[in-house]
């Protein structure tokens, strides 16, 4: 290599090592803007408790909120790697306590009397998994594509049966089928 | 609920807290040789390049080709390159202090109605603390 061809090699590399920082500044810029979801979320759990709708010692409230707390102190280990993890480690080795957390917050919903409280919670709990999947789609090409080739294959399936189907309601169903959010959960609440 | 059964169960918790720890140490492995190594493959290439040279060039005569092959337009967009980055990062210290002037507030007020509000976790500026890093 000449000292010429060299200088050109360190001038391709010096964006490129621009590039990197970049990459892990976005990274914690995303993990920063998850909590801050996370926040407005348990925010707007709060309010909902403050108006009388639900009692704060119902272990209904007490477990979304204690989940939200986890999540928000753990934003930084979620990541597509980590769910698919989660997911090998709980079929290699399952513990009875994967998942025992959403099951016995499931239970305490139900306990609920009123119907309205019942939805209103699932659905703050559902928003919960919606930012938990948008921030790893956002920082993982693999479950990008995957999100893009299931969108793809739902679109084509309404085409066929001549339905309307809107983004919403895509990304409902991509988190439905995908495994394992529910074991990030209880992996926030074990700490 | 027996002794027994009180025993097995705190058993089946720590075992679960194990295998979470274990999770995270895989994990920030994984993430940390993405990371790293990346960055020590581009130092590979540059410092291999620059051993070649070795005796035959200077510092200051390799510096300064370095500077000399710049062109304007080159400069200005490391210039602005830069700017954005160290702009960039300037806000977010800006919005840490934020976070830590205004959070206090809300937290107290949280409180009075709800005595046993919990917290995230996090620390004063809403950043990791350094014991859940790994």
């Amino acid at each position: 290599m000449t000292l010429e061809e060299f200088i050109h090699a360190v001038h391709f590399m010096i964006p490129i090592v621009g590039i990197w920082v970049i990459m892990w500044l976005w990274r914690d810029y995303r993990v920063d803007a998850l909590r801050e979801r996370l926040f407005l979320l348990r925010q707007e759990l709060f309010d909902y408790a403050a108006s009388g709708n639900v009692p704060f010692n119902d272990p209904a409230y007490r477990s979304l909120r204690d989940a939200m707390d986890g999540m928000i102190r753990f934003a930084h280990k979620i990541s597509f790697i980590r769910l698919v993890l989660s997911v090998i480690a709980n079929r290699l080795s399952p513990s009875p306590l994967m998942g025992q957390h959403f099951r016995k917050w499931r239970l305490a919903v139900d306990q609920l009397k009123s119907q309205a409280v019942k939805d209103q919670l699932l659905e703050f709990h559902g928003k919960m998994a919606v930012a938990m999947v948008k921030h790893m789609v956002t920082g993982s090409p693999v479950m990008l594509t995957l999100l893009i080739l299931f969108s793809m294959f739902v679109g084509a399936v309404a085409l066929i049966r001549g339905a309307a189907i809107g983004t919403k309601r895509v990304f409902d169903a991509f988190i439905s089928r995908l495994p394992g959010i529910e074991l990030l959960e209880g992996q926030a609440l074990a700490k | 609920m027996t002794p027994k059964s009180k025993e097995s169960n705190k058993q089946l918790e720590l075992e679960y807290k194990f295998k979470t720890k274990r999770l995270d140490v895989i994990g920030s492995t994984i993430h940390a040789l993405i990371r790293w190594g990346s960055l020590a493959i581009i130092a590979f290439i540059v410092f291999g390049g620059l051993g070649q040279f070795a005796g035959q060039y200077t510092s200051a005569n390799v510096i300064i080709s370095l500077f000399g092959e710049l062109n304007i337009s080159e400069a200005l967009a490391y210039i602005f390159g830069a700017g954005g980055v160290g702009y960039g990062m300037q806000q977010r210290q800006l919005r840490r202090k934020n976070i830590e002037r205004l959070a206090e507030r809300p937290r107290q007020l949280e409180k009075v109605i709800d005595a046993q509000r919990s917290s995230s976790g996090l620390r004063a500026d809403g950043t990791t603390r350094p014991e859940d890093t790994l």
